[in-house]
């Protein structure tokens, strides 16, 4: 373990020199978010009948959005993909003595921690001076949402992991990035809550994976979901994580026969 | 200027014998590039679903707005910002250098050496849906109005690239924000929405981001015959002087490029 936390602390430093990188990937949700409330704004003050949902209620899911989008969505798919397998540079992490599914793991984690750190300083400026952000306050559930963020990290990661990894078997991995940057937008929950999505494609959403590394985190901070819908929330992420880290190793095992360690 | 043509068309040659060669790739980008055009239409087809109107924007001019938005970068991903998306990569691990020594504009080089033919399918799509948003509204356009946006959104593409490059000369400082891509894409995102949406903004965000929103709406006011006279000119003398203030900035920056080593 003192290797990890090695590993941890090395890519802390790492992350700390490169903060602009950090504040640009911030910047990006940033402005998302930024653009919808925007855009909400002119629609639900406007006093417009059959609105979907309250101002109030769009400002809570988006500012919870933004913290949960810099601590919980990961960005190592491009590097596994371009640097570490299609320049090669997998071959010095073959030749460590630990695994690289762990070292990444800890690699991407500080990252994670600064960016969310941006988020969280935003999301308590805009609580304490602007408008209130309400979050479940009830004693039982917070073990559980704490869990369940915890878990959506570990979910997003094993996904992103596995995504990065087919760059074994393409020349050029921008496209398969493309599509999945694609549906990650429409099925996290950035766009719009998954639940006022039409009825027809709600239910697929609302249980597919990537609805359990954004979308779930967020509503169960925003204190939306009962004591059983949490747990049910926390079992179906490990379903997930279960299921994804079994396809993970799977391909793992069968990319390494095609790698051929001095890049594509 | 001839040798300057004679050598893109050469390139677009180039280009299209690599989509020859690698169709996989191909049919992966043009899946890719269909995707992102859909969902651009997805999202505004979603986010005005329970609603009538935006900011004076009428539902179906809300959604014009979005077809438009999706022929006018279609083209600018064709041509331009697939070249953009490598900017970091070639600066960074000092691919740059190869460009320099090229007796060749190294601007020009670094902004129009790729063609993604995949997103011929996406401005297809976007222009499909075009004209059938024009055709539900019973719009009358003229021969003389089309010609007349489609030279204004020659002119946005202008401005969506100066803005574009303007910001990526900085990676020749900052060579390790490769992320500075996917913020463009998500800032040139904004363009689909209607101006008026930045009024509320304080003075110094809507002076940043006003440009932006100049891109798809000027064409689009073109169309629905609410456009002025002052939205032209201020289209037409952003997109010069931006080109003017990016050419100058890459010129300026290439100064302080260090190479590999940096």
């Amino acid at each position: 373990m003192k290797r990890f936390a090695t590993i941890f602390s090395l890519y802390a430093q790492h992350a700390l020199e490169y903060k602009v990188r950090s504040l640009v990937w911030f910047g990006v949700i940033l402005f998302d978010v930024f653009v919808y409330l925007l855009y909400w704004r002119g629609v639900l003050t406007s006093g417009q009948t059959g609105a979907p949902w309250t101002f109030s209620e769009a400002v809570s899911y988006y500012l919870l959005l933004l913290v949960a989008g810099n601590l919980l969505q990961i960005h190592i798919e491009e590097e596994v993909a371009f640097e570490d397998i299609q320049y090669g540079r997998l071959s010095q992490y073959l030749l460590r003595p630990f695994s690289y599914f762990r070292f990444k793991f800890f690699q991407e984690l500080p990252w994670r921690l600064i960016q969310g750190g941006f988020g969280l300083i935003t999301l308590l400026g805009i609580s304490l001076f602007v408008r209130r952000i309400v979050v479940v306050t009830d004693a039982y559930a917070i073990p559980l949402v704490i869990s369940i963020v915890v878990s959506a990290y570990m979910l997003c990661f094993i996904y992103k992991m596995i995504i990065g990894i087919i760059a074994f078997w393409t020349i050029d991995y921008t496209g398969l990035q493309n599509i999945q940057i694609i549906l990650y937008i429409l099925l996290s929950g950035l766009l719009i809550p998954l639940h006022l999505l039409p009825s027809g494609i709600r239910s697929f959403a609302l249980i597919q994976p990537i609805a359990y590394t954004l979308y779930h985190p967020v509503r169960a901070v925003q204190g939306a979901y009962t004591l059983s819908q949490l747990w049910q929330v926390l079992g179906m992420q490990w379903v997930w994580v279960i299921l994804l880290y079994g396809v993970y190793r799977f391909l793992w095992h069968k990319g390494l026969k095609v790698f051929t360690a001095v890049g594509q | 200027m001839k040798r300057y043509i004679r050598i893109y068309m050469q390139l677009l040659r180039l280009n299209l014998a690599t989509l020859l060669t690698y169709r996989v790739n191909f049919i992966n980008n043009m899946i890719a590039s269909i995707g992102w055009g859909a969902m651009s239409l997805y999202t505004v087809i979603i986010l005005t679903t329970h609603v009538t109107e935006a900011y004076g924007w009428k539902r179906e001019e809300l959604l014009l707005l979005n077809g438009l938005y999706g022929v006018i970068v279609g083209v600018f991903h064709m041509f331009l910002s697939i070249n953009m998306g490598r900017m970091s990569r070639i600066i960074h691990m000092g691919e740059l250098d190869g460009i320099l020594i090229k007796p060749i504009d190294s601007q020009f080089a670094i902004s129009l050496w790729q063609v993604n033919f995949s997103s011929v399918f996406r401005i297809l799509m976007a222009l499909g849906y075009t004209v059938w948003i024009m055709h539900s509204m019973h719009l009358v356009v003229t021969v003389s109005s089309i010609l007349f946006a489609v030279g204004l959104a020659l002119i946005s593409l202008v401005l969506l690239y100066s803005i574009w490059f303007l910001m990526l000369t900085n990676l020749i400082w900052f060579t390790n924000m490769s992320n500075l891509v996917v913020f463009l894409y998500s800032f040139e995102s904004m363009a689909r929405f209607p101006k008026e949406m930045l009024t509320q903004l304080a003075s110094l965000v809507f002076f940043v981001v006003m440009p932006l929103t100049l891109v798809i709406n000027t064409p689009v006011r073109v169309l629905l015959h609410t456009a002025t006279f002052a939205d032209v000119m201020m289209l037409v003398a952003l997109s010069v002087g931006l080109w003017w203030a990016a050419r100058k900035y890459w010129v300026f920056a290439l100064r302080h490029y260090t190479s590999a080593s940096s």
